[in-house]
């Protein structure tokens, strides 16, 4: 996690006594910087959308294309796209859960395995659609 | 608090709610060309768009107030609504491939 600029003194969560919310372990953590929880939403909110845009072009895939390949290897491409979609979209909130725990323990950030599946799913997914455009 | 950090938070939010507009946009033209699962997958996804858009509304209120975290009950509920729409699309792919 990089920042241009050291936090500045006093620019930390330190929880809201009137709302309730003490800003405890799930939320960050009282005396964590607001910069990195809010980091944190921002990267759990790229996963959803990486999950949603893939979710997408799996259906346009299926419905948008039809002159790509036959049914079958089409359907194949654009369930596999949707298929990743769905395993980004269920490991984001434990991920982001994860990481705000592991900051309010100042604990080191938990290793990413999501972004090795997201590599690999997408070199997949590349490789089978240049297969079916050369094809067709 | 510096204002930059609540806006791009702001902007982040509503980039997700346009990305999940974009598959509702989507499943409700497979729903209006093939029918089948697919006319169930667009109301959860037009469901998942209006929560995204009005959870980032309320975030965005709120972090003009203070820098208060996400709530675990706000991701959760974002995360749950997005892997519906997900499973919804799949379930309409294969189903409507399968000839359902």
């Amino acid at each position: 996690m990089t920042t241009q600029d050291p936090p500045p003194e006093g620019d930390v969560y330190d929880g809201d006594p009137d709302s309730g919310d003490a800003g405890g372990e799930h939320a960050g953590g009282a005396g964590t910087d607001y910069r990195f929880t809010l980091a944190n939403e921002r990267t759990f909110l790229a996963w959803l959308r990486t999950a949603l845009g893939l979710v997408a072009g799996g259906v346009a895939i299926q419905q948008l294309v039809p002159g790509l390949a036959s049914d079958g290897p089409r359907t194949l491409l654009a369930a596999l796209c949707v298929g990743l979609a769905l395993v980004i979209a269920a490991a984001a909130y434990p991920r982001w859960r994860a990481v705000q725990r592991a900051m309010a323990r100042g604990d080191p950030l938990p290793r990413n395995v999501l972004l090795a599946t997201l590599g690999g799913g997408i070199v997949v997914l590349t490789a089978l659609a240049l297969v079916l455009v050369v094809v067709a | 608090m510096s204002r930059e950090q609540p806006q791009r938070t702001d902007l982040a939010w509503q980039r997700t709610a346009l990305a999940a507009a974009a598959c509702t946009g989507l499943l409700l033209h497979a729903a209006a060309t093939t029918g089948g699962v697919a006319v169930l997958a667009a109301p959860v996804a037009l469901v998942t768009t209006i929560v995204l858009a009005a959870t980032g509304a309320g975030r965005a209120a709120r972090l003009r107030r203070d820098a208060a975290p996400l709530p675990p009950l706000l991701a959760a509920t974002a995360a749950v609504l997005v892997t519906a729409t997900t499973a919804a699309g799949l379930a309409a792919l294969l189903v409507t491939a399968g000839g359902c």
